[in-house]
């Protein structure tokens, strides 16, 4: 029967190669709709997890730009008084807690842009200590700093910010995130440029004495995020605390444009091909009339039947859903970076059990489609006597 | 093998009532070979898709290899026409997607008896018994008139049928061709197989062991000159 099925949909190319365009542009619009969001998602977690906490803590009033720097690595220079730190680390259910300084430079030598400075303790960092651990080097040291994956200059080279030179010493794995645009060094080294930043830069940079820009808390694994969350809230005034599901719902809503739209197209393509594909189902079961009533003649039953027309309609939908699905993966794939500078949201592939359901969610909705279309048209194919059928139509 | 009584069939064309079949009577016994004769319209073929089950009568009873076929299920008419009845139309009635040995095999594989290797290996060989072995792997369309119909009865063939149901066989032939086919026919039936063979060419009527005429819904006998 499979055999019947795949010669008919290939004796049929102009036809079924429409129908099969049709459907690959439903799955390519479900595939991108879905595949924006998880790979948003999936970069933003990805991110939080190589900052190695459970949750950033940001002066209230700058929520938004702490927000822009984590996701966008757009540059930017705020602060609160770390006298929430201690604060902070006697809240309970909070194992660790790590100071960070955002400084926005002015024009870098690195970079067409200004970049993200991003000044850390190393006495209590959690951040780039392991990664300078696993990839076996040295603590940073004076003077060093380590970048973003996206910082054009290699490891090794000098970089100047406010006057004052700095040496590369690693450069961090690409993440789709914010980190990528993003330098970082020790504070001890920021408050020097800043104090010669008086005599050497164009613009002096201000760093007042006892401040923070974000506080990178890890949960103990007793706690539950969440409440602990609550608690930083309640009991440290003027913070605002991050967290990876709270990133993921700012991404979420900045995508809600292009995935409705996407989602929209989905659903009109869905409104206007099913009753065409209907139609077209139909008319090849009238043009199959005698081809049916021949199959009847031979033995086949009104099961058999019902299953040859949906099969078809079946199988044509899984074809498209398979071409829409790998077309539109490959051209988010090479249009990624692009996507990701328009939308101004941080994104990567996501990870392969998103991909895989979200493609199997695609094929299935693809396939039901398809299905749905030929219901009529296959259980009125079945209904036909064999007779009449055999007496009308063409072969 | 096949007793039909008071079979009745009625259909409209608009609002005029139409009845091919009007209290048909028709016995049959295994290994005949009876040709039915007529008008064209005149119910030859109707009678004959009653008693393949294709059709059913308004009112009647048909037994066909002992069954009440107005008694059986979709699922059991179709069972019984894939295994015990082989049908050979007027037209060919083969798939144009597919070759003439897919076209014979896809009886046994709707029957399901076999497993389509062994469907293969038979079709290929009711092809070569009907004279063409060679063109197994022809699609209908590379296949004249003759070579159609001959592949249509090896298809009707393919699951060992005792009864073999043919309408107009013979037609749009030329005098060789329709000769050749007969003498496939006339095969098959010292075979054993039951044939009942719709026509109105009665120049074929010296294949037959019995003739029959549909005259107003009913059917007479014909007397043969030998």
């Amino acid at each position: 029967m499979f055999g019947l099925i795949a010669r008919s949909i290939i004796h049929r190319p102009v036809r079924n190669g429409a129908l099969i365009l049709a459907f690959a542009f439903i799955a390519a619009s479900l595939f991108s709709s879905h595949y924006l969001l998880a790979g948003a998602s999936d970069s933003v977690k990805s991110e939080i997890a190589k900052l190695g906490a459970d949750i950033i803590v940001v002066p209230q009033d700058y929520t938004a730009d702490s927000e822009a720097v984590l996701l966008r690595g757009e540059p930017s220079t705020f602060f609160f008084n770390d006298s929430v730190v201690p604060l902070i680390r006697n809240v309970s259910g909070v194992q660790q807690v790590e100071p960070q300084i955002f400084i926005a430079t002015l024009s870098a030598s690195c970079c067409s842009l200004p970049v993200q400075l991003i000044a850390i303790d190393p006495t209590q960092d959690f951040t780039i200590t392991p990664w300078l651990e696993a990839n076996q080097q040295k603590p940073l040291g004076q003077d060093e700093v380590i970048v973003g994956n996206k910082i054009v200059p290699r490891v090794g080279s000098n970089l100047t910010f406010y006057g004052h030179t700095f040496r590369i010493v690693g450069k961090l794995d690409p993440t789709g995130t914010g980190l990528d645009t993003s330098i970082f060094l020790r504070t001890a080294d920021a408050y020097t440029m800043a104090e010669e930043s008086n005599k050497t830069a164009v613009k002096p940079l201000v760093l007042p004495k006892g401040v923070a820009s974000a506080v990178l808390v890890q949960v103990n694994d007793a706690a539950e995020t969440t409440n602990v969350s609550y608690r930083i809230v309640e009991q440290v005034p003027g913070t605002r605390v991050l967290t990876s599901s709270a990133l993921v719902s700012t991404v979420s809503d900045q995508l809600a444009g292009i995935t409705q739209i996407l989602d929209l197209s989905a659903l009109v393509a869905t409104l206007i091909s099913l009753p065409l594909i209907a139609l077209i189902s139909l008319m090849v079961v009238n043009e199959r009339r005698r081809e049916i009533g021949v199959l009847r003649a031979l033995g086949a039953t009104r099961a058999m039947i019902f299953r040859l027309i949906l099969g078809e309609s079946v199988i044509i939908a899984a074809i498209g859903g398979i071409l829409g699905i790998a077309s539109s993966w490959i051209i988010l794939i090479l249009f990624q970076g692009y996507i990701a500078e328009v939308t101004r949201i941080p994104l990567s592939m996501p990870v392969i059990s998103s991909l895989g359901y979200i493609s199997a969610l695609t094929l299935i909705v693809t396939v039901a489609v398809g299905g749905l279309a030929a219901l009529y048209p296959a259980v009125r194919s079945a209904l036909i006597e064999p007779y009449e059928a055999i007496r009308s139509g063409e072969l | 093998m096949i007793e039909a009584r008071g079979l009745v069939k009625t259909y409209y064309d608009g609002e005029r009532e139409i009845r091919p079949l009007n209290g048909t009577d028709f016995v049959c016994s295994a290994g005949e070979f009876v040709l039915i004769v007529g008008r064209s319209g005149s119910g030859k073929t109707t009678l004959l898709n009653v008693i393949g089950g294709l059709t059913r009568p308004t009112t009647g009873s048909v037994q066909v290899v002992g069954k009440d076929i107005l008694a059986l299920s979709d699922a059991e008419c179709a069972a019984l026409r894939s295994r015990n009845i082989g049908f050979v139309f007027q037209f060919p009635g083969l798939l144009s997607t597919l070759s003439a040995r897919e076209n014979v095999a896809l009886s046994g594989e709707i029957a399901g008896t076999t497993g389509k290797h062994a469907s293969n290996e038979r079709a290929s060989n009711l092809l070569a018994r009907v004279g063409l072995g060679e063109k197994a792997d022809s699609p209908p369309s590379h296949l004249s008139g003759g070579e159609l119909k001959r592949t249509a009865i090896a298809r009707a063939l393919m699951n060992h049928p005792s009864l073999l149901l043919a309408d107009e066989p013979t037609a749009d032939l030329d005098v060789d061709t329709e000769r050749e086919v007969m003498e496939l026919f006339r095969e098959i039936n010292r075979e054993g197989t039951t044939i009942i063979m719709v026509t109105h060419n009665m120049d074929i009527a010296s294949y037959a062991s019995r003739v029959v005429r549909m005259e107003k819904g009913k059917l007479v006998p014909v007397e043969l000159v030998k």
